[in-house]
């Protein structure tokens, strides 16, 4: 299970990974629908994604957050008489029960500590075309800008993947780099997009 | 003194990097107007240099090579080239070339040395290079070797007091080739 509650969107929860989380993490390393627009071209066993989240996770130039619905999706309130603010106070404080949240992705925000920070980010196929991906990637952007010192965000997308690319133009990210042909992707060469988003264009 | 010929352009030979060779790397790696343009901006001793060519012994995915100008005598170093991550789809180079021997096409002729034999001796897809903006001698360097322009990274890098643009350029193995029909 995830841990508590780093930050909260309108729908969507930042919660820390936990190791017991590889499972669920590993998922966007076996899924051809989520590792190969994520570049993640091999799968990987569960022994392998533990190391990777011990490397990535836990280190302290990368904010790695799981991307949860709280409360069946904000049933909280329904379920707390007190009309929701208790519930959601106490699920910021401490690591949730079996039911109370549900991991629908993660994101992900490497080089936080140097000027430039890198955004990737994912959702399990089942939750994509609610908005989900756009809130939880405009709330790892807010976060990040907030929390650090960076000059800008960079961020990847393949040629293949309108959705995210859509996404990040929504969020007012440019495309810099269209780097042909750079992978070898599902039978064939893709090209990759780089996309940024400087400090100064956010403050707009 | 670097060692061997490994590649021989008109003018230029590639050679391979030496132990001997710390001291002219370590030079260049120094130089503000070699290393500011590099993007290397932390200094270098001796014993760093040396231990970075020593590293990159054995190492079967990097390739490191001395320009040099032969005069008959013992060939004279004047920059280094070199490719990175060959196991990667399009790798990466990169040059340098002692300012004093700037402006003569020394750079062009041993990148297009560099080039010929990565497209040559690998099976790779293409290759690419960065340059910080502006950097008019690096970018004639790969305008004239057939390199295309593909983006350029906002604010990429701080360098010289300011941050600064990153042009990213690429040359695709069948750019390579028309390039070479049309020599």
């Amino acid at each position: 299970m995830p841990g508590p509650v780093v930050e909260r969107g309108e729908r969507v929860t930042f919660r820390t990974v936990e190791r017991d989380d590889t499972e669920f993490l590993q998922r966007a390393t076996t899924d051809p629908r989520i590792r190969f627009p994520l570049g993640m071209f091999r799968h990987r066993n569960r022994a392998q994604r533990r190391e990777q989240l011990e490397a990535h996770a836990e280190n302290d130039d990368v904010y790695a957050f799981l991307v949860c619905l709280d409360g069946e999706s904000g049933s909280e309130a329904a379920t707390d008489p007190t009309g929701g603010e208790t519930a959601s106070h106490d699920a910021t404080a401490g690591h949730p029960d079996e039911g109370e949240t549900t991991r629908i992705g993660a994101v992900n925000v490497h080089g936080v500590d140097g000027d430039r920070a890198f955004l990737s980010y994912w959702l399990l196929p089942a939750y994509h075309g609610e908005g989900y991906g756009g809130e939880a990637a405009a709330l790892a952007v807010d976060y990040t800008f907030r929390t650090t010192s960076v000059h800008g965000m960079s961020a990847g997308a393949y040629d293949f993947n309108d959705e995210s690319r859509g996404l990040l133009q929504s969020l007012g990210f440019e495309e810099d780099v269209r780097v042909r042909e750079t992978n070898y992707v599902d039978g064939a060469y893709h090209d990759a997009y780089t996309y940024s988003l400087l400090r100064r264009e956010w403050a707009d | 003194m670097p060692g061997a010929v490994f590649r021989r352009g008109d003018r230029v030979t590639l050679r391979t990097v030496e132990h001997e060779d710390a001291e002219f790397l370590q030079r260049g790696h120094n130089d503000p107007d070699v290393a500011v343009p590099l993007g290397v901006n932390m200094p270098e001793n001796e014993s760093e240099a040396q231990a970075s060519i020593e590293d990159h012994e054995g190492d079967n995915l990097n390739v490191s090579l001395l320009v040099c100008l032969e005069d008959g005598g013992d060939p004279t170093p004047i920059g280094q080239v070199y490719l990175m991550d060959l196991h990667h789809t399009r790798p990466e180079l990169s040059y340098w070339l002692l300012p004093e021997y700037h402006g003569n096409g020394y750079g062009t002729e041993a990148t297009e040395v560099l080039v010929d034999y990565a497209f040559n001796a690998h099976e790779i897809r293409g290759l690419q290079a960065q340059a910080f903006a502006p950097n008019d001698g690096s970018v004639g360097v790969l305008e004239n070797l057939g390199f295309e322009h593909e983006g350029t990274l906002r604010d990429a890098r701080f360098r010289d007091g300011e941050y600064v643009d990153v042009v990213w350029y690429g040359l695709l193995r069948e750019e390579w080739e028309d390039a070479e029909v049309d020599d």
